[in-house]
């Protein structure tokens, strides 16, 4: 079965090594980003080589639910999640109106990511 | 090394001015001279502000630490190193009611919002309710090492900390009260991020626990 190819932004730098290590070694390739600009660049320069684009919210500059408005005026069709440390209510329901397909609590372990991964891409497998 | 040392707004460290007194304390240890000696060759015997901020920046690079029990269980899977205490005091810890991690955030629980420059923004400073205004907001990773507690280092175990803040009122606290039992089990997701090869005298001492 494919792995996903994930696209995966947070501003901690420590955070997007161990994430990336961890979705790795599920099978999953990753994009690791910890600035939102660096991260619309890319994606907007290749929107269909990511399966999955995952974005901390509370970062400087950009919000993640305003840099995944970003990536979905870019491509509508994109799967965008946002794993952050505390959205309330309010801030959850605007990131799914606006087309985030998954809200998930930090600190997210091994085994959320992963069924989170299945979940929004139910086509593709891990190891 | 120098925008904790020598900011002033917020002042972190509050050394900015005080440079001179800082080297004059150190030079009259004859330890710090002999060290400072030994690792600045052939830069004179006096010690500087300039090798204060080289020797503390040399010192925190071997701070190195990833493999707390907290650690190995969120990134790594191993369900068995934290115990059932530990884990319902991480729900604890993450919940509304207690709001530790709405100050205590990010990957190192220290409220790491960072400007588009690196600095540390307001977000990471807050008020501790021991009525000094905000505060940078520590780290708790390796927490169990690192007493006594709070800026003033007035509390000298975590069981004061968190009996502390169940009492505190100051803006952006919340009011609380824990049983006996949640206590026990925030206590113990406290001490769960603490890597306990952290802190070893040396290199190979690190490497042996590790490998064992």
């Amino acid at each position: 079965m494919p792995s996903a190819r994930i696209l995966y932004l947070d501003d901690e730098e420590p955070l997007v090594f161990i994430v990336r290590r961890m979705l790795e070694r599920i099978g999953h390739q990753v994009s690791g980003f910890t600035r939102a600009e660096e991260a619309l660049a890319a994606f907007s320069a290749a929107p269909d080589a990511f399966d999955l684009v995952i974005s901390d919210n509370s970062m400087p500059g950009m919000s993640g639910v305003d840099f995944a408005k970003e990536v979905l005026r870019v491509h509508p069709a994109a799967v965008v999640a946002i794993a952050s440390g505390y959205m309330d209510e309010k801030e959850t329901s605007a990131a799914l109106a606006a087309g985030v397909r998954s809200v998930i609590r930090k600190p997210q372990t091994l085994e959320e990511m992963r069924d989170m991964v299945r979940e929004l891409l139910p086509h593709i497998g891990d190891s | 090394m120098r925008e904790p040392m020598l900011n002033e707004h917020p002042v972190e460290l509050g050394l900015k001015g005080r440079e001179a007194e800082v080297v004059a304390r150190l030079a009259s240890d004859a330890s710090y001279r002999a060290a400072f000696a030994s690792a600045f060759p052939g830069e004179g015997s006096g010690i500087t502000f300039e090798q204060v901020i080289l020797a503390i920046a040399a010192y925190e690079r071997t701070l190195i630490f990833g493999r707390s029990p907290f650690d190995l269980y969120v990134f790594e899977g191993k369900h068995d190193v934290l115990g059932a205490d530990a884990r319902r005091g991480m729900t604890l810890f993450f919940s509304e009611r207690l709001g530790c991690a709405s100050c205590h955030s990010g990957f190192n629980f220290s409220g790491a919002w960072r400007d588009s420059q690196g600095a540390t923004g307001e977000p990471s400073f807050a008020d501790n309710g021991l009525g000094v205004g905000p505060m940078r907001v520590p780290t708790l990773r390796n927490v169990s090492l690192t007493a006594p507690y709070m800026h003033d280092g007035s509390l000298p175990t975590l069981e004061a900390v968190v009996e502390h803040y169940e009492r505190a009122r100051a803006p952006g606290l919340r009011s609380f009260t824990l049983s006996a039992a949640e206590r026990r089990e925030l206590l113990a997701f406290l001490h769960s991020l603490t890597d306990p090869t952290f802190g070893m005298e040396s290199h190979a001492e690190r490497t042996n626990s590790v490998s064992r």
